[in-house]
């Protein structure tokens, strides 16, 4: 197929605006997939995709349309909508020549439209916007048409109107992708160079890495060379998705697909990377882009001690897939053997220890998520810590280090204060504010990590109610006045309880802390006092009273069934408790401490 | 230790159910009759006779609101087909209001010698509200009765956890009690059982049983009231004046074997635990279920019944001996030779302490 017959795109959306169904109807109205063969949202094919309506790998699909007696190759790329998965929409982006930007019919423009549109035309790309959901009664297509207009800045004056549920003007959709799109840029006879946008692991053919052809072609037996770790490999397999895998002869320049090489190790294959032949091959690298860090961690650990193993493997599976997930061996006094995980944020960390849970059945502790810190000790010495209980004695701390993010906020003037509020509860520091127009202002900000990546994003929404887009991007270390939070049971410090925070913050998030625990923690058979201290002096405190009656029944005529039953209920009821010390914590405490600002 | 055994004859009808009560019992007296003639069939019947008897016990129900020829035959019958011992303790529960004079002589006669009143409180307010009629002079008459026919060891059993029950009055109805006559106390706390009238009544905000952490203060201050009174805790819910300890009781905790008679019955036999059915009709029918353990839960049996008691459980039964030093550390339990038991406050806690040694 000609170059000029390819379009390659994307659909970029806020949350809920009907991505995965439009991608469905795209299937279904160029035929790729049978009706009958398409059970909702394709392309989420994590069970936990479906379940909460989001994306988050990435699926392309080619699909063939013949429009006006020509046949096209319509190669869709799906995007994950969440922030904390900005870098793969950027992945995806990269791969294409447009995007499809849906907004809601009645919700109209959003904070991830905004974000999403704006990586968009960062990378150059067509956006043809789409209205959605026009069948809803609440629909207004004219005032959202606006909104693109006035807060965007694109023309929507012929954007489709559409109904992705319902079906309806889903073709004229698919025309403007042909009309609008740019057909893809390249040179066949130039050497290899293919952009990887993303990789999943088979058992059977190794890393299936997901391909961008920008110059020159791909076929079975060639030697390729990935150019970061200069390693060689043999092209076993070529193909594209329908989005079932396919294999085929060749893929061409302009062309979207998937290869197999016989990667024994994802790590390989790094996401941004440029595979080119392995002689002769190409001289200059694609513009990669920012390759990801994770951002939040947290130490994971089984309920089953017994189980780290499982553990072990589960981390090492979901890596296979998950290149931005890391993880090194962590050992808590109170929780036992276990990891600590980075993640690229709060969202991140939630999918990945519900993934351990459901797809491995594995109960799991997750601590408090925080940052990783430079220390710097009095014996010249700097420490990279991102664990609390790693943390040296504050005596031997010359000064501690905190990472640091620039950030900006668009958002409608209408706003301006209650953002400044936040920004200001969460120790940010305001640099700038411009107006990008008479509906949007530009809100720039440097704010501790720690910060944003507690609740910000959520209370940002809220506060704006959803008119604020946000985007960061990681800005160094700064010195900082941070404390560690101890928390005792019974006296004993709980090592998988503590956390690293401001001074100023520590008074009112520790007695939060005590309050929290006091709720969770059932009483034992003695008073158990709960402290939280910094650097040994107690900052608040709360009783847990004993339990002094539990039960003293009678026993009837020599039946001690009904007690061993009783008993056999309590001994259930025990197992899922951690022993702490002399203490008996419910798993759900660790996580609790988290949820203290959504109260 | 085990060379003798108990029986245990449950006569389970009641002129009316109490709204807390969610044990066997039946108020339908045309079948009494019938009912003895199984009971008397079942003992005669049973083949573990060959070891003495050292304690019987009548329980219900209510065993004295059936005509006393029932009672006194049933207990010969017993005693001619078991090897009795010297000492036997023979108990039987009895209601205040349905013990005349003449059942008691009848019952001392045919060779009772242990009487366990089931008064559950003195206040007749209290009482009302959990469906009892009943009141203080006709427990006063019938434990005088007992005694006067020639009764020593008197036994009653206290509910705790009552609405309006308050520490002046529980103190009071001790005091009472002891005057009396009374050589030993059950002290129960009021449970809340499902498809029991009471349990409705809960729900439903007609019934307000006393909070766990008041019944808890209540306990404590009985417990110094007991003492001074010269009653002494041998069971979590037990105690006695000195020599009166309930054997047949303490043989429960002690897992000495019993053989149990009549409607939902159990026996401990053999290491082997069995229970009559619970319905009439099945038991009429003969048929007798039959619970199997292994031996790991009659050692957990033998953890969770044996710290019931002040004597406590030998310490190598106890395999958990982290949890046991950590309870030692913190005094909740307390080691006296090899035995280990349970602290006298934490007796209200009892299955926690049991949960982390087995």
């Amino acid at each position: 197929m000609e170059k000029e017959n390819i379009r390659n795109f994307c659909i970029i959306a806020h949350i809920d605006h009907g991505k995965s169904t439009l991608a469905d109807r795209l299937i279904e109205a160029t035929g790729t997939l049978a009706k009958r063969e398409i059970s909702e949202q394709l392309l989420d094919s994590m069970e936990l995709e479906r379940e909460r309506g989001i994306t988050i790998k990435l699926t392309p699909t080619r699909m063939h349309y013949n429009y006006m007696g020509k046949d096209y190759i319509l190669n869709l790329i799906d995007t994950p909508g969440h922030v904390d998965f900005t870098y793969e929409v950027s992945r995806s982006l990269a791969a294409c020549e447009g995007a499809i930007l849906i907004v809601d019919a009645s919700q109209g423009v959003e904070a991830q439209t905004l974000a999403n549109a704006y990586l968009a035309i960062e990378n150059n790309l067509e956006i043809i916007p789409v209205i959605n959901k026009i069948d809803l009664p609440s629909a207004e297509p004219d005032r959202v048409k606006a909104e693109i207009e006035n807060i965007i800045g694109l023309s929507a004056q012929d954007a489709p109107l559409i109904s992705a549920k319902e079906g309806i003007n889903i073709d004229k959709v698919i025309e403007k992708v042909i009309c609008d799109v740019p057909e893809p840029k390249g040179d066949e006879s130039a050497p290899l160079k293919a952009l990887i946008f993303d990789s999943i692991y088979d058992n059977f053919k190794g890393a299936i890495v997901m391909i961008r052809v920008f110059d020159g072609n791909v076929k079975v037996g060639d030697k390729i060379k990935m150019f970061q770790t200069q390693k060689v490999f043999d092209v076993t397999e070529v193909g594209y998705f329908t989005p079932r895998q396919k294999p085929c002869d060749i893929l061409h320049a302009g062309e979207v697909g998937y290869l197999t090489a016989a990667i024994k190790n994802v790590a390989d294959t790094k996401v941004g990377d440029t595979i080119t032949n392995a002689d002769n091959g190409a001289k200059e690298a694609l513009p990669g882009y920012k390759s990801v860090m994770p951002v939040v961690f947290s130490g994971i650990f089984c309920v089953d001690g017994s189980r780290y193993n499982d553990l072990k493997d589960a981390l090492e599976k979901l890596k296979l897939n998950d290149a931005s997930l890391v993880f090194t061996p962590e050992v808590s006094t109170a929780l036992g053997f276990g990891f600590r995980c980075g993640f690229l944020g709060l969202l991140h960390m939630e999918v990945i220890t519900e993934r351990i849970e459901r797809e491995f059945n594995i109960d799991i502790i997750t601590t408090a998520p925080g940052v990783s810190y430079r220390v710097f000790k009095n014996d010249n010495s700097m420490l990279e810590i991102s664990n609390p209980s790693l943390f040296p004695n504050f005596g031997e701390i010359v000064k501690i280090e905190e990472p640091i993010v620039k950030l900006e906020i668009y958002t409608s003037p209408n706003f301006v204060g209650a953002v400044m509020e936040l920004c200001q509860e969460k120790r940010a520091v305001y640099k700038d504010l411009q107006y990008v127009d008479s509906f949007r202002v530009k809100m720039s900000y440097t704010m501790p990590l720690a910060e944003m990546i507690y609740d910000f994003f959520d209370s940002l929404k809220s506060r704006t109610k959803g008119y604020a887009s946000l985007d960061y991007e990681f800005a160094g270390f700064q010195q900082s006045d941070m404390v560690k939070l101890d928390i005792l049971l019974n006296g004993e410090t709980c090592d998988a309880l503590s956390l690293i925070i401001h001074r100023e913050k520590a008074y009112s998030r520790g007695r939060a802390i005590a309050e929290k625990l006091k709720k969770v923690i059932p009483r034992q058979m003695f008073e158990v006092p709960i402290q939280a201290a910094i650097g040994g002096k107690i900052i608040a405190r709360e009783t847990i009273s004993a339990l002094r009656k539990d039960v003293l029944a009678k026993c009837y005529g020599g039946d001690i069934s009904r007690k061993r039953k009783l008993l056999e209920k309590q001994k259930e009821g025990k197992k899922k408790m951690r022993q702490i010390g002399s203490v008996e914590l419910p798993s759900e405490a660790f996580m609790s401490i988290l949820k203290l600002d959504n109260e | 230790m085990n060379d003798s055994q108990m029986i245990y004859v449950h006569i389970p009808f009641c002129k009316k159910r109490c709204d807390y009560c969610a044990f066997v019992s039946c108020t339908n007296f045309q079948i009494v009759e019938k009912y003895f003639c199984f009971l008397k069939n079942e003992i005669q019947s049973c083949k573990y006779n060959t070891k003495p008897i050292s304690s019987i016990y009548f329980g219900g129900g209510t065993p004295s609101v059936v005509d006393e020829k029932y009672i006194c035959e049933t207990l010969s019958l017993i005693k001619s087909k078991f090897k009795i011992m010297q000492n036997c303790e023979i108990s039987i529960e009895c209601n205040p209001e349905s013990t005349t004079l003449s059942k008691l002589k009848a019952f001392y006669k045919a060779g009772f010698n242990r009487i366990s009143f089931g008064v559950q409180s003195l206040n007749e307010k209290e009482l009302l509200k959990i469906g009892r009629n009943q009141n203080a002079v006709q427990v006063k008459n019938a434990m005088k009765n007992a005694l006067k026919v020639g009764f020593e060891n008197l036994s009653v059993d206290l509910l705790l956890g009552l609405e309006g029950q308050t520490c002046k009055s529980l103190e009071k109805q001790i005091e009472q009690l002891n005057m009396w006559g009374a050589t030993h106390l059950s002290l129960y706390m009021l449970m809340i059982e499902e498809n029991t009238k009471l349990f409705k009544n809960v729900q439903n905000g007609l019934y307000l049983p006393l909070e766990d952490e008041i019944c808890v203060q209540l306990y404590d201050l009985l417990f110094k009231k007991l003492k001074e009174l010269g009653f002494y805790r041998y069971e979590v819910s037990n105690f006695a004046k000195n020599g009166f300890i309930c054997k047949h009781n303490l043989g429960y905790w002690q897992m000495k074997p019993y053989l149990g008679f009549g409607v939902s019955a159990h026996s401990f036999i053999d290491g082997k635990r069995i229970a009559n059915p619970d319905n009439f009709m099945d038991y009429f029918n003969g048929k007798y279920n039959i619970e199997k353990c292994n031996q790991q839960s009659l050692n957990e049996e033998y953890i969770m019944l044996g710290l019931r008691t002040i004597f406590g459980v030998e310490e190598n039964f106890i395999k958990n001996t982290k949890q046991l030093n950590l309870l030692l550390q913190k005094g909740i339990v307390i080691k006296s030779n090899s035995k280990i038991r349970v602290a006298d406050d934490y007796f209200g806690v009892l299955n926690q302490i049991i949960l982390k040694l087995i």
